[in-house]
């Protein structure tokens, strides 16, 4: 199947404040919610040089949301964008989530920070097509939870804070070994900054399961022509943005 | 009717339009979803040796901010010229691409090594030498010392009929004397510029960015170093074929580049922004010939070094 691939200038038409730092952008952009697949991407305009790359984090009718927080330049110009402005939008763009064949296998997400903006969207078709989800959310402190109540509409959701300020007190990985130890047979799927993303594929190795990892590597261009995402994969530098961000935790080399 | 039919002595593109190395892939695969390749004047691979590079470790980009371009240090990483020729250049065949091929390596032998796996092949329709890759140790080398340059550029000239173009580096105070040495050698072309060497801190680490300290500058900020040493390489060698490289977004910029004395142009960092900026600045020369009355596009090449030319009114494209 030929890859659809849009360059659009998309609307900004509604926009909300999730506690300090977050927000939620949704653009006017029928061409990639019709063709957006869970866990993929688009580059979006910054105010900058380069685009800067992020997750669809759900779809609503002709919009497309992103939930981002704020940390630079590009992170800012978007949360100051006022209702009406239009930015460049270009995807979708790499290669997302694989639900699983069998219906019965539960899926497992594990989210760290802001890597839990990929999940609305995936947790959302996975129930509508009737997989049993949990998610596992590590994040700094209880302000750092964002969107866990969305997700907790598709299922169970545990959450953990470096702080203790909410949930229990520690990482993400300890939540995960916990479930492993009860059900090895598990889909997991993965997104968070990459030193979590090595803990959890350490932890995956120990109990010899394959997850699904999304990788947040900085990207210059975003579909593959300019060799800066990569990770190591058997020996070799693979390009985030084009065989990824979703790769099989057992792919590469942490 | 106009024409952007290109000639750069031997070569003849259908317009002055390439895309760069290191910026489309290895063999730009990844514009499928954008435009048909066969629509550019031509492609150039990324930079092959004769063995695979693995390439430098991340983070291998940072941005210059607010809206100047880019340091990479990629450190050529690439699959090989033998890898190349086998699982590549079909493609580029089928597609209907006659490109040029950019070959890399760390000694004379190295590249002499290479040229010899494609010395033959009519899919090529030019070899850019990337004498100035400042990613590797020692890289520099060819394209700071005339002499050394001279060597290359007739040590690859003896060993094939193809085309040999040299791209040059920025990093040097005189780009003439390094021009003047691969044309004394023979070469076909020159392409300027590759990446200006940059560096960049990282204030919280009090570290350099890049792993490697220095990377290459490339991108809109680069532009007038490329336009003045075209114009200072052009002024003194204005029969050997000029593509230009450096900063080119727009159709404004590459008019100038051809203007400034470049036969055609290659476009880079700007891919990265936008993979359709090639294809509209060919659509944008189009409109802009035919607005000027501009039968020929190679008839602009050049002419801002005619003193007493008519200015050429505001365009309106
Ligand atoms: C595939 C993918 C999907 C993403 N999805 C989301 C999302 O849905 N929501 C969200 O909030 N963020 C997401 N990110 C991260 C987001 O792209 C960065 O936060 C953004 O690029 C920062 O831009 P900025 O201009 O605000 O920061 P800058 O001013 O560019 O940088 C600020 C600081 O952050 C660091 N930084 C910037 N980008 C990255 C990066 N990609 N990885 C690690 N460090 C970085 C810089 O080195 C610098 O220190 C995603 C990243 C990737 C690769
Ligand atoms: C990420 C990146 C990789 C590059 N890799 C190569 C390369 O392998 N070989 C080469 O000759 N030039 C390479 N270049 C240089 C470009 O071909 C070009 O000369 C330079 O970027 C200046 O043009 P620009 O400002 O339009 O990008 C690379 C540039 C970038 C940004
Ligand atoms: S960001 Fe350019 S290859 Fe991935």
């Amino acid at each position: 199947m030929a890859v659809k691939r849009f360059l659009i200038k998309a609307k900004l038409i509604e926009k909300k404040e999730l506690g300090k730092d977050y927000h939620i952008s949704w653009f006017d952009a029928p061409e990639i919610v019709s063709n957006i697949s869970p866990g993929q991407f688009v580059m979006m305009e910054s105010g900058q040089y380069l685009l800067r790359p992020f997750s669809v984090y759900e779809t609503d009718g002709q919009k497309a949301g992103f939930l981002y927080k704020v940390i630079g330049w590009g992170t800012s110009f978007l949360s100051k964008l006022n209702i009406g402005d239009q930015v460049l939008i270009h995807g979708p763009l790499g290669k997302g989530f694989t639900y699983p064949e069998d219906k019965n296998k539960p899926i497992l997400i594990v989210a760290g920070g802001i890597g839990i903006a990929t999940f609305p969207i995936v947790a959302r078709i996975a129930h509508e097509k009737g997989y049993k989800i949990k998610t596992l959310f590590g994040a700094r402190s209880a302000n750092d939870l964002v969107c866990a109540e969305e997700l907790k509409k598709y299922g169970e959701l545990e959450a953990i804070t470096d702080d203790g300020s909410s949930g229990r007190k520690g990482f993400v990985t300890e939540l995960l070994k916990n479930e492993l130890t009860k059900n090895k047979n598990q889909e997991i799927m993965v997104c968070g900054p990459t030193p979590m993303l090595k803990s959890v594929i350490k932890v995956c190795n120990e109990f010899s399961v394959v997850g699904q990892v999304s990788f947040e590597e900085y990207m210059a261009c975003g579909y593959g022509v300019c060799m800066s995402c990569v990770v190591m994969s058997n020996g070799k530098y693979i390009r985030t943005c084009f065989e990824g961000p979703v790769m099989r935790s057992d792919a590469v080399s942490v | 009717m106009s024409s952007l039919e290109t000639n750069l002595g031997k070569v003849k593109l259908k317009n002055p339009i390439l895309l760069a190395s290191g910026t489309c892939g290895v063999a730009a695969r990844e514009f499928e979803p954008y435009f048909k390749l066969s629509d550019l004047g031509s492609i150039v691979t990324k930079s092959l040796s004769i063995k695979p590079r693995v390439g430098n470790p991340t983070p291998r980009v940072v941005e210059v901010s607010p809206a100047c371009g880019m340091l990479n240090s990629i450190g050529l990483q690439n699959p090989g010229i033998e890898y190349f020729v086998k699982n590549e250049l079909p493609y580029l065949t089928e597609q209907k691409v006659t490109c040029v091929i950019n070959i890399v390596g760390e000694t004379l032998d190295d590249y002499l090594q290479a040229v010899d796996v494609i010395k033959n092949k009519s899919e090529f329709c030019a070899i850019e030498l990337n004498l100035s890759c400042p990613n590797v140790e020692g890289g520099l080398d060819f394209s700071q010392d005339p002499k050394k340059a001279f060597t290359m550029v007739s040590e690859v000239k003896k060993i094939t009929n193809i085309p040999v173009w040299a791209k040059l580096s920025p990093n040097i105070t005189d780009i003439t004397e390094i021009a003047k040495a691969c044309i004394d050698a023979g070469s076909d072309g020159l392409c300027l510029i590759n990446t200006v060497l940059g560096l960049a801190i990282n204030r919280w680490t009090k570290k350099p960015v890049l792993p490697r300290g220095v990377g290459g500058y490339s991108g809109p900020a680069i532009k007038p170093i490329a336009l003045r040493m075209i114009w200072e390489t052009y002024k003194k060698f204005p029969k050997t074929p000029i593509i230009g490289i450096g900063g080119i977004h727009t159709t404004d910029d590459a008019i100038e580049f051809l203007l400034c004395g470049a036969s055609a142009i290659q476009i880079g960092t700007a891919n990265f922004v936008n993979p359709k900026a090639s294809i509209e600045i060919i659509e944008g020369l189009k409109k802009y010939m035919e607005q000027m009355k501009i039968s020929s596009i190679n008839e602009i090449v050049g002419q801002a070094h005619l003193q007493s030319e008519k200015p050429l009114a505001k365009s309106a494209y």
